[in-house]
C-alpha cells in the first residue's frame, strides 16, 4: 500500500466514519428508545407483562436495525459524497486528465473510497449496536420499570454469536454495495451541475433500495 | 492528517472494544467463570446451547462452554444404562459456587421464562458428598422428552381410535343399553315406583334400628345372666344319657323306642 493510497484511505475513513459518528449515535439512540418503548407497550398489551422486552429488542437490534439503519444512514451520506465527488471530477475533466497520465481512476479514486466505505459500515455498525444496547439499557432501567441487572440479564437471552457475525456480514455487504453503486453513479454521470445532482440522488436511491432488498436475502440465508 | 489518523484509530479501538464486549456477553469467551470446569454427560440435552447459563440454587454462576458428541470409544467406556449418554457439556462454574457442588449434586436441564430459555441447574450437594475437582465427568439428569411423550400419546390415541372403529357396533349397543338403563332408573325413581322404594328404604331403616337395639342389649348384664343360665342348662342336658332317659320313661309308664 503506497503512501498516497494510505492517505486517501485514511481520509475516506475519517470523512465517512468518524464524521458520521455524532449523527449516527443520535439516530440509533432514538431508534433504541422507540424500540424499547414499543416492545414494552405491545408486550404489556398482549402478554400483560414485559419480561421479554430486553431479549427481543436486543435480538432485533443485532439482526436488523443495527446493520440496516446504520448502512441506510451511511448510504445517504457516503453514497452521495462519492457520487457527487466523482461526477464533479468527471465534469471538470479530472478523470480524463488522470487517464491521460496513465492512472486508472478506479484504482486511484474509487478503491480507497470503497475500502473506506466498507470499513465505515463495519466499524459503525458495531459501534451503533453498542450505543443502541447501552441507551436501551439505561432508558429501560430508568423509566420502563426494569432494574439495571434485570434488563442486562435478559438482553442476550435469545441473541447468539451467529446474530453478531450476521450483522457484521451484512454491514460489509451493504458497504460494498454503497461504494459500488455510488462509484458507478459518479463515473456514469452526465456532465454539468445537473449531472452531479442526478448522480448523488441516484446513488442514495439505489443504495437504499439495494440495502433493503439484499437485507431480505441475507436474513433469509442467515436465519431462515 | 495526524488528527484524522487519531480519529480513525479511536474509532477502530471503540468498535473493536464493542465487538469484544459483545463476544464476551454472547459467551464466545469468558474470564469470570474459571473456578471449576466440569463435564456433564447427557443422552438428550433438551435445547441447551453454548453460552446457556449454569445456575446453582437459581443463581447464575457459570455457563456452558462447549457441547461435544461422545465418540464410540467414550460411550463404550461408560457404565451400561438404558439411555447411554451421547453428549458431553463442558461447563464452567464460578469459584464462589464450588463449595456447593458435590458428588451427590444433580445436574438438571431447566427452562426459564414464558418462552423458555434453557439453562443447566445444579442442585447443591449434601454434607456427606465429596467435593468435585475440575475435569470430573458427571452424569446429568436428562430432561423429559416432550416430543416423545406427544408421539407416544398419539400412538395410544391411535390405538383407542382403532379399537373404537373396529368395535363400533358393540360399543354403540353398550352406550344405548346404558342410556336405557339410566332412563329406566330415572323413571323408577321419579314415577309410581317411587313410593315402594321409599317404603323399602323405611323398612330397611327400621330393621337396621332393631338390629342395632338388639346388639346394644346383648351387652347388658341381664342378657349376660340369661346366656349364662342357658349355657348351664345345656350342660346339664348333656349329662342326661340314654339309660337314664329310658329309666325315666319306664317309670312314667311310657314305652317308646328311643335312639
Amino acid at each position: 500500500m503506497n503512501r498516497r493510497f494510505r492517505h486517501a484511505f485514511v481520509d475516506s475513513c475519517y470523512t465517512f466514519a468518524v464524521q458520521s459518528v455524532p449523527v449516527l449515535a443520535l439516530a440509533i439512540s432514538f431508534l433504541a428508545l422507540i424500540l424499547v418503548v414499543e416492545f414494552a407497550f405491545h408486550m404489556k398489551l398482549v402478554l400483560k407483562q414485559q419480561s421479554l422486552v430486553p431479549a427481543f429488542s436486543t435480538q432485533l437490534l443485532f439482526r436488523e436495525l443495527g446493520p440496516v439503519v446504520t448502512c441506510l444512514l451511511l448510504g445517504s451520506r457516503i453514497g452521495a459524497s462519492i457520487a457527487a465527488e466523482l461526477a464533479t471530477m468527471k465534469g471538470t475533466d479530472q478523470l480524463d486528465a488522470l487517464r491521460s497520465f496513465g492512472v486508472d481512476p478506479v484504482k486511484y479514486l474509487v478503491l480507497p473510497r470503497s475500502l473506506g466505505c466498507i470499513f465505515s459500515t463495519l466499524t459503525l455498525t458495531w459501534l451503533a449496536m453498542a450505543v443502541a444496547c447501552t441507551v436501551a439499557w439505561l432508558v429501560a432501567s430508568g423509566s420502563i420499570g426494569f432494574s439495571a441487572g434485570e434488563y442486562k440479564n435478559g438482553m442476550f437471552a435469545f441473541t447468539r454469536w451467529r446474530d453478531f457475525y450476521g450483522a457484521s456480514l451484512k454491514s460489509v455487504v451493504f458497504g460494498t454495495l454503497i461504494a459500488f453503486l455510488a462509484a458507478r453513479s459518479g463515473l456514469k454521470s452526465q456532465r454539468g451541475s445537473r449531472g452531479v445532482g442526478e448522480a448523488a440522488t441516484q446513488a442514495v436511491v439505489r443504495s437504499s433500495v439495494s440495502i433493503i432488498l439484499t437485507d431480505f436475502f441475507l436474513t433469509y440465508l442467515l436465519h431462515a | 492528517m495526524k488528527h484524522k489518523q487519531l480519529g480513525v484509530i479511536a474509532l477502530v479501538v471503540a468498535s473493536l472494544a464493542s465487538a469484544v464486549g459483545f463476544a464476551w456477553l454472547l459467551g464466545v469467551f469468558s474470564f469470570g467463570y474459571g473456578g471449576l470446569r466440569l463435564e456433564v454427560l447427557y443422552h438428550f440435552a433438551g435445547g441447551v446451547e453454548v453460552g446457556s447459563p449454569v445456575r446453582v440454587s437459581g443463581v447464575k454462576v457459570g455457563q456452558v462452554e462447549r457441547i461435544d458428541f461422545l465418540s464410540e470409544a467414550e460411550r463404550k467406556a461408560l457404565p451400561a444404562e438404558t439411555n447411554v449418554p451421547s453428549l458431553k457439556l463442558a461447563i464452567s462454574v464460578s469459584s464462589k459456587a464450588i463449595s456447593t457442588i458435590k458428588s451427590d449434586s444433580k445436574f438438571y436441564v431447566n427452562m426459564a421464562g414464558i418462552i423458555g430459555e434453557r439453562y443447566l441447574e445444579i442442585s447443591p450437594g449434601t454434607e456427606s458428598g465429596k467435593p468435585l475437582s475440575s475435569g470430573t465427568a458427571v452424569r446429568g439428569i436428562d430432561p423429559p422428552r416432550v416430543d416423545q411423550l406427544l408421539s407416544q400419546g398419539y400412538n395410544v390415541f391411535g390405538k383407542v381410535q382403532e379399537f373404537l372403529e373396529r368395535n363400533e357396533k358393540p360399543m354403540q349397543e353398550i352406550v344405548e343399553s346404558m342410556e336405557t338403563l339410566i332412563a329406566d332408573l330415572n323413571k323408577t325413581l321419579k314415577g309410581s315406583e317411587k313410593k315402594k322404594l321409599v317404603t323399602l328404604l323405611d323398612n330397611m331403616a327400621t330393621i337396621t334400628t332393631d338390629i342395632r337395639s338388639i346388639s346394644h342389649h346383648l351387652n347388658e348384664a341381664k342378657t349376660k345372666e340369661f346366656f349364662r343360665r342357658l349355657d348351664a342348662l345345656v350342660e346339664r342336658a348333656n349329662e342326661i344319657d340314654k339309660p337314664a332317659l329310658k329309666k325315666f320313661l319306664q317309670e312314667e309308664g311310657v314305652r317308646a323306642r328311643i335312639f
